[in-house]
């Protein structure tokens, strides 16, 4: 704990997802959503009731952020989640297993890992109509979870060379135990690190799928708002509208840096105390 | 009958996938017994094989060849059958999870073992303080980290004998510990067989730690996956035949500086320590020994007894002068 | 005895970690006596490395001298400028590493490596240099056409250490510390080893200073051993003084917990407790919390370095008590 908030980098990147987090539970309450139209109030540049801005309808651009960082987050962290759990399975298993069974799935894991995601969500995407936030999350994960289940089977490859794993099947404690008290709480630092990045990773993609209008689950989000703001209304063409423009962008750009320093941070906190017990 | 025998085993590893007649012989014809209760320091420069058979006595391995009997059943034959042996290592951090503290080391396995749930405290109270972690409350939450390598050794200790182990595989238990420490590890691991009646397999490449751990024991001396000599420890060290043996002990380091000064370092027609993958013909010792005759170049000697319970693999055991140590 | 030709005096060496100050060398004298084979034997963790690391200013990133004098041949080397300092390294000072057969480049021939190293240092005709490191090998027991024309990887562990000895050597220095040589060496290489420094020793007149853990390694081959414990020097005198008449009670409990190949084993015992943190060591004398002599004087006063006899230094209150044992 200590070193935590002596780690500035964590300490900001924490602050900032703390914000965030705040923004899409408590935000909508605090922020209401217009849900009038103002047409003559279109397009204007940030003023006093509206910091950010209005959008082509005359509404505002910080109450729609605010209400949009809901569905991006609540739909990243289920990718993440889902992505993480696919990965710890394969890479321990793998890992465990060894042999024929390891080889294969390394394969495997290899062939997701040369394809391009973002077409082929794209594709996906379009094709099954994602229709809620849960199989959406699925489709993300379907492609994130790879490079982490890679990184967890050689964890687990060097913990299994590590005696008291050894120990511990001599002393006959069976590989379930072996599984969820030896090797995942050695494997957790690692995967609670990477959880951030994945959850920026999904973040860029479901933004890039929305703001395409291939998500049709949720009507406001960021990159739904992006789609508005640049291909339905060419806001982009207008100079006062630039903060309708750059909001959603900014929010993006802000949220990643956060969880950024979070995760480069956290690594900092982990990796010298790691270090200095060997 | 004894507890562990080990009879003819050979264990040669292969590398790689291609099926290469080139391996690493670890094992060559190895044979020792282990008594119920006794204790057998085994005794050998690293890469002669004393790790490999100390993982092939707790089943952990299998022989290339040969027979492992545990209380004269082979272990091999019979499925599922393994020696109710534990393993001591070198390593006592690696032998540790990390992220687990000492509390949760000890009552894992004691619930594997029976210890009912409301009695895990306390016997983790008491098995500390049999193997000497005190005050044992202080203990229990801290992480290995925490420990020094004398205590994170008396936990893996602790931990071995839960299971109530017929033998424990002690592999270099007490080369990272630090010089003035380590005959408590050594006299604990003593009172283990004393009073549980644990044997110990004691693998070594130190001579005087051997002969301290085992005085009451026996000793086999190894060399290039071979058991060149065996026997008591008192006589095997008062009267040593092989000549590898005797070359060992007049290099030992001995802390008193007259002694060490008069003792003769032996002299080896070869200083350096031969590969495993391509041991030499006949006697593996022959290119460095003193003594080393037509014949040892030919054929293997075969490990023959020389007098009650000493036993030798050498051709020129009858043969060889007196051998004094100074 | 000689004249010393390192006068350590008063160093004081500390390491920034995170857990705060570690003084790794605490107020620390010693002379090494000229043409002399001292050996400083002590636990690990009890700052014997630091102290050869700061002979020559080589220490890791976080350590600094806070502290002292180190007089080589009358001058304190750890004023001079690093020019100069230099100079000294490897031409006067030779110095062995731990492990240090993992120092040679194994992309280079041994011949290679030991001109590279004269070079660096001086100007010397090839052949010259050559010569000189044959007659090096030669007295180490090493083949000089077959070793100089080898790769690293060609050589055995304790073939790699005795060409690092005998490169440490090639500029003639008048000192070699060798910091745990025999590590990683099986235990005949480790006795042949220290024969070849015996015999260096006496051939060469150079002075020796040999750190080591393991205690029965310097009765062989040194004269004198130096006994440090928890950051500060215990005990000096002759070889056989601190063997047979030890007068600090760590040094006779350290000699008591090590068993050997012969002799009784019945009086062997280990020294009850642990060795102290650095960062809060104990008050007084460092020793006192595993010591059965200790009473309160010792807990509150730090013992000086006394005479026990000529030529042997001990630090204890209680030296005259504990002789009689």
């Amino acid at each position: 704990m200590r070193t935590f908030l002596g780690n500035k980098r964590a300490l900001a990147g924490a602050a900032i997802l703390l914000l965030y987090l705040l923004m899409a539970t408590v935000g909508p309450y605090v922020v209401p959503l217009e849900a009038e139209q103002h047409p003559e109030r279109a397009l204007r540049p940030p003023s006093l009731e509206h910091p950010l801005g209005t959008d082509y309808l005359g509404r505002d651009v910080l109450a729609q952020i605010v209400h949009g960082s809901r569905d991006v987050l609540f739909v990243a962290f289920l990718a993440a989640l889902f992505a993480i759990l696919i990965a710890i399975s394969i890479g321990i298993f793998a890992g465990l297993k060894g042999g024929i069974t390891d080889q294969v799935l390394m394969t495997f894991v290899n062939m997701m890992l040369t394809i391009p995601h973002l077409p082929v969500m794209m594709i996906l995407a379009a094709v099954f109509r994602v229709k809620d936030p849960f199989s959406f999350a699925l489709i993300l994960a379907f492609w994130m979870w790879a490079g982490l289940a890679r990184a967890i089977r050689s964890q687990v490859l060097s913990l299994r060379e590590r005696e008291f794993i050894e120990a511990a099947r001599l002393l006959k404690l069976g590989t379930v135990h072996i599984v969820f008290k030896e090797i995942l709480p050695n494997v957790m630092p690692y995967v609670a690190i990477n959880f951030v990045s994945m959850m920026r990773g999904a973040i860029v993609s479901s933004v890039a799928i929305m703001f395409l209008g291939l998500a049709p689950f949720s009507a406001n989000n960021w990159g739904m708002m992006l789609n508005m703001a640049t291909i339905q209304t060419g806001a982009i063409y207008i100079p006062q509208a630039l903060s309708y423009v750059l909001s959603p962008l900014l929010a993006i750009m802000l949220l990643q840096l956060g969880g950024y320093f979070f995760a480069h941070g956290l690594e900092e906190i982990f990796n010298p105390r790691l270090r200095a017990h060997e | 009958m004894a507890l562990l025998e080990l009879r003819d085993v050979h264990k040669v590893f292969q590398r790689g996938w291609i099926r290469k007649r080139l391996g690493a012989h670890a094992a060559s014809g190895v044979s020792l017994t282990i008594e119920e209760k006794g204790i057998l320091a085994l005794v050998g420069e690293s890469g002669c094989g004393k790790t490999t058979i100390g993982r092939i006595s707790l089943g952990l391995i299998r022989p290339t060849a040969g027979h492992v009997l545990y209380q004269g059943r082979d272990i091999w034959r019979e499925d599922g059958l393994r020696p109710t042996g534990q393993l001591v290592h070198q390593d006592s951090y690696s032998a540790l999870n990390p992220v687990r503290t000492v509390y949760q080391t000890l009552a894992a396995p004691l619930r594997r073992y029976g210890t009912p749930r409301r009695r895990l405290r306390e016997e983790v109270r008491e098995l500390l303080q049999f193997v000497g972690i005190m005050p044992p409350d202080y203990f229990l939450n801290k992480y290995p980290y925490h420990l020094s390598g004398g205590m994170r050794q008396r936990l893996v200790l602790a931990r071995s004998i839960i299971p109530k182990p017929k033998f424990i595989v002690a592999d270099e238990p007490v080369s990272m510990i630090d010089a003035s420490l380590r005959l408590s590890i050594l006299d604990l691991m003593l009172k283990l067989n004393r009073e549980l009646g644990v044997a110990f397999l004691y693998i070594t490449h130190d001579l005087a730690t051997a002969r301290y751990f085992a005085q009451e024991g026996r000793i086999a001396v190894m060399y290039l996956g071979k058991i060149v000599e065996t026997g008591a420890m008192g006589e095997v060290l008062a009267r040593p035949l092989h000549p590898y043996l005797r070359a060992l002990l007049s290099a030992a380091p001995i802390p008193d500086p007259r002694l060490a000064r008069q003792r003769r370092l032996m002299a080896l027609r070869e200083a350096e320590p031969p590969s495993t993958e391509r041991p030499p013909t006949g006697c593996r010792f022959h290119p460095r020994c003193p003594h080393a005759q037509d014949i040892c170049a030919r054929e293997e000697p075969p490990l023959r007894e020389h007098a009650a319970g000493h036993g030798v693999a050498c051709h020129l055991a009858e043969t060889l002068p007196q051998w004094r140590l100074i | 005895m000689n004249e010393p030709i390192l006068s350590i005096r008063d160093l004081v060496v500390e390491f920034e970690v995170r857990e705060g100050n570690l003084r790794s060398v605490d107020h620390v004298s010693l002379d090494v006596p000229k043409r002399g084979f001292m050996g400083l034997i002590g636990e690990s963790g009890c700052g014997k490395t630091t102290i050869v690391q700061a002979i020559l200013n080589l220490m890791p990133e976080n350590g600094y001298i806070r502290g002292g004098r180190i007089l080589f041949d009358g001058v304190d080397i750890l004023s001079l400028p690093p020019e100069q300092l230099r100079r000294i390294r490897w031409e006067r000072i030779a110095m062995v590493f731990q492990a240090a057969q993992n120092s040679l480049n194994p992309v280079l021939k041994v011949s290679e490596q030991m001109i590279d190293t004269v070079l660096a240092h001086r100007k010397s005709p090839k052949d010259e240099i050559l010569k000189r490191a044959a007659r090096l090998l030669e007295l180490v027991r090493l083949d000089p056409p077959r070793v100089l024309d080898s790769y690293p990887h060609e050589l055995s562990g304790g073939m790699k250490q005795r060409v690092i000895i005998a490169m440490s050597l090639l500029l003639e220095p008048e000192m070699l510390i060798l910091d745990e040589p025999t590590t990683a060496l099986d235990m005949i290489s480790q006795a042949y080893l220290m024969e070849r420094l015996k015999e260096i020793h006496r051939e060469l007149g150079i002075t020796m200073l040999m750190v080591t853990h393991d205690v029965a390694n310097v009765a062989k081959a040194a004269d004198r051993v130096a006994v440090m414990y928890a950051a500060k020097i215990l005990e000096i005198g002759g070889v056989e003084e601190i063997f047979y008449r030890p007068y600090h009670p760590y040094t006779r409990g350290l000699i008591n917990a090590i068993p050997s190949i012969v002799g009784d084993l019945s009086s062997k015992r280990p020294i009850p407790g642990l060795p102290p943190s650095l960062i809060t060591p104990p008050t007084g004398c460092r020793f006192h919390p595993r010591c059965e002599f200790a009473d309160d004087l010792c807990s509150r006063k730090e013992p000086e370095m006394e005479e026990v006899s000529p030529g042997h230094f001990a630090a204890c209150h209680h030296w005259k008590r504990a002789k009689g044992e």
